[in-house]
């Protein structure tokens, strides 16, 4: 069972990664494409504020991307796809 | 996609793409990346004002994300970090200020360059040595591999040094060793890097296996969550002079968290030596790309 490990990691890893290209594109069209203007304005007007802000942002998206991907493995139950079965015809199980 | 801060035009694609690439590398060798972001993000088109600053941002937020996932393989010594953060820091502004005050000589970009190379070279060639060295033993002494290391004379010299007051990090295996040699590594790392401009974690993870003897795995994890620090340490800096594209940062890092995640849960596969074996290539890259710089510097003149 601990030899298979590493393999099922990585099935599992590459369906993450499909998924959270999803979210990603959908992040991105309704978030990051919006704050240009928002951070220009800050950008301009108040230095300060505008790394502050920028420093908050980052750590907010960091722990929000990292609840994102630790919940598609967690709480998505992956082996029930059934593209484990696609999957396991490349497997040498 | 139009960065209006930065003012340039760059595909976000490609910009997580490079978040992902130094996600990965991050999480696995515990360094920042910004020895590949950097010239990646330059020669997509960012003015070099802003590769640093924005760089080091996104490098905070990866940071975050590897370090946590460490800290779920147990791979992060938290103590033994915020004592490292504490020297880091001082070194980073000694270094700045040394070069600051080197600046008025002139061939200050030949000079640090040179210095870089040699010290990666170094790094590369010893790391290298070591690893292979470590794996030979794991095969004929049939010895733990997680306890082989090539070159431990040095660790065990240094923590003969009895200067108090002592301290003891059981994550790291370590029962007692003085303050002042864990702050000098922390110092002279951080010296380094302000003198140098990267970040420090070529430098930094061999420093803590070879000079300190902690473990591999808990020299990657423990890198990581100093980089949390020292990057968003630099953010600031460079974000108050106005280096510092935000959106950009947040969009390369949607690729970088989850390379990082990759990078840092790959780590479990792997023992030490291999890890550092790899890791012994990362200081080439860095060294080449400096001299493919300086050459371009070079014809410019």
């Amino acid at each position: 069972m601990k030899k298979l490990a590493p393999r099922v990691l990585f099935r599992n890893l590459l369906i993450e990664i499909v998924i959270y290209s999803i979210l990603i594109f959908a992040y991105y069209l309704v978030v990051l494409r919006w704050l240009d203007d928002w951070l220009m304005s800050l950008f301009q007007n108040n230095l300060i504020f505008y790394t502050v802000t920028g420093l908050s942002l980052i750590v907010i998206q960091a722990a929000f991307l990292d609840f994102v991907t630790s919940f598609i493995l967690k709480y998505i139950k992956l082996d029930q796809f059934g593209i484990r079965r696609i999957l396991d015809v490349f497997s040498d199980r | 996609m139009y960065f209006p801060i930065a003012d340039v035009t760059i595909s976000p694609i490609l910009l997580m793409s490079v978040g992902f690439l130094v996600g990965i590398l991050g999480g696995f060798f515990g360094v920042g990346g910004g020895f590949l972001a950097g010239p990646m993000m330059f020669w997509s088109g960012v003015p070099m004002n802003f590769v640093i600053g924005t760089d080091l941002a996104h490098m905070t937020g990866k940071s975050i994300v590897a370090a946590r996932r460490h800290r779920a393989l147990g791979h992060v010594d938290f103590k033994l970090g915020m004592f490292m953060v504490a020297g880091t820091i001082v070194g980073v502004e000694i270094g700045a200020r040394i070069i600051e005050a080197l600046q008025d000589s002139g061939a200050i970009d030949m000079t640090i360059g040179v210095t870089y190379i040699v010290i990666l070279v170094i790094i590369s060639l010893f790391t290298g040595w070591e690893s292979i060295k470590a794996i030979q033993m794991v095969r004929t002494d049939q010895i733990d591999v997680h306890e082989a290391v090539g070159f431990k004379g040095l660790s065990k010299k240094i923590r003969s040094i009895k200067i108090p007051p002592m301290v003891s990090f059981p994550v790291s295996g370590i029962e007692s060793i003085s303050i002042w040699i864990v702050l000098g590594v922390g110092l002279f790392t951080g010296l380094l890097a302000g003198s140098l401009g990267v970040g420090g974690g070529f430098i930094r993870m061999p420093m803590l296996v070879y000079v300190l003897g902690i473990p591999t795995h808990v020299a990657v994890g423990t890198d990581l969550f100093e980089i949390i620090f020292s990057s968003g340490f630099g953010t600031i800096t460079h974000g108050l002079k106005g280096n510092v594209d935000i959106l950009m940062a947040l969009v390369m890092q949607t690729g970088a968290v989850i390379g990082a995640q990759i990078g840092a849960t790959a780590t479990r596969f792997f023992a030490g030596p291999r890890i550092r074996l790899a890791f012994s290539v990362l200081p080439l890259i860095g060294a080449a790309l400096v001299v493919v710089r300086l050459l371009g510097s070079g014809m410019m003149h």
